[in-house]
């Protein structure tokens, strides 16, 4: 589905794109085999310097480069290539070479979830907090951001008067908390909605985050589901938050 | 029959998110009002009972007598709307970042040395309103 979707998105640009430079929709096409698992009808054809659609029954197959490396000994000849009759001028070599990659890189860093743009916590910090059980006479707090597809940037949270933390998707923040009442915000001023809360201690409270247009994106899970959250979700290390006047 | 076509419809949909950019509020600090003030009664409410109505104060400092004395605000925001600001020309908005302070309460708590409140003070801080 995803990388459906990917190839939609890459064919769709280059479609785009190429309306002014038919060589990108090269780059373009490269691209979309690299990913591709099925043959790619070639849309229109470079023929005589303008682009025409007398591509019928042409088609790339899946991983199949139109253009390997070359090496062009002189730059002002354009490189004819039988195949397919598309001509490619050597400048062209460059800027569709980049696109690839900017396109092969925004796909990887999709399919990633950029999970590699955070710390993830030390080993005994998550380790506390997969045991679930805060220090005596105080609480636990768990905030899960759930995986969105497309939303790749780290969130801030705040609780109270201070940061809580930030994590990227698919992460949660833990961090006791003093028992009483509690206003946890997402965004670096808290903009994003509230959540309020009063804790108890000895109990944990796992709140839920995900993209939303209402001012209130929390929902607050049971035990359980927290837990499960927990377990398969990776913990960030950026967490500044201490209780304040803790014993 | 009447069609919309993209344009028209790129414009209202413009309009629609400025015009729910421009009701953008929210505030920092303890969310408290009416309600949370009534709750606290002199010579009666503890300490504990604070963290449960307010939670954790933003200062907690100590007086002569071994008491303490609390310390919560809330701040309100708005985001900053151009037409918003020429329709209050007298108005002299806090602006950072494109954020306006709408303005502030300070609430002071002053508990004695059982931790029982003793006495409170609730005002306004600095606001363009």
């Amino acid at each position: 589905m995803l990388a459906a979707s990917v190839l939609t998105v890459l064919i769709d640009f280059g479609l785009n794109f190429g309306e002014n430079s038919g060589k990108h929709r090269l780059g373009i096409y490269e691209a979309a085999q690299l990913f591709g698992a099925c043959r790619l009808p070639v849309l229109a054809v470079e023929a005589g310097g303008e682009w025409t659609d007398n591509s019928k029954n042409k088609f790339l197959d899946p991983r199949h480069f139109l253009f390997q490396s070359h090496s062009a000994s002189n730059k002002n000849d354009d490189i004819q290539r039988p195949y397919m009759n598309i001509k490619m001028t050597p400048q062209a070599y460059c800027p569709h070479n980049c696109l690839s990659a900017i396109l092969i890189a925004a796909l990887l860093s999709l399919m990633s979830g950029c999970s590699s743009l955070l710390q993830e916590a030390s080993p005994e910090m998550k380790q506390q907090a997969l045991s679930f059980k805060p220090p005596a006479g105080m609480a636990g707090l768990y905030v899960i951001r759930k995986h969105h597809l497309g939303h790749c940037d780290p969130w801030d949270f705040r609780l109270d008067y201070q940061d809580f933390g930030s994590m990227m998707p698919s992460y949660y923040l833990y961090n006791t908390i003093l028992p009483g009442k509690h206003f946890l915000r997402p965004g670096p001023l808290g903009e994003y909605g509230i959540a309020t809360f009063v804790a108890e201690a000895g109990k944990c409270y796992y709140f839920l985050i995900k993209p939303s247009f209402s001012k209130h994106p929390f929902t607050q899970l049971s035990e359980a589901e927290g837990q499960q959250y927990v377990r398969q979700y990776k913990m960030s290390a950026d967490e500044p938050y201490k209780a304040p006047f803790s014993p | 029959m009447k069609t919309i076509n993209g344009i028209q419809l790129t414009i209202q949909f413009l309009g629609l998110s400025l015009c729910v950019c421009g009701c953008a509020h929210y505030t920092e600090g303890t969310d408290f009002g009416k309600s949370e003030i009534s709750q606290i009664v002199k010579g009666k409410t503890t300490s504990s009972d604070l963290m449960n109505i307010l939670g954790t104060p933003y200062s907690k400092n100590p007086v002569a007598d071994g008491g303490e004395q609390w310390f919560y605000y809330c701040s309100h925001y708005s985001e900053y709307v151009p037409w918003a600001a020429a329709a209050e020309p007298n108005a002299q908005p806090i602006i950072s970042n494109g954020i306006i302070q709408q303005g502030q309460q300070n609430l002071t708590i002053l508990l004695n040395k059982d931790k029982v409140v003793v006495d409170f003070t609730l005002d306004k801080g600095p606001t363009n309103k």
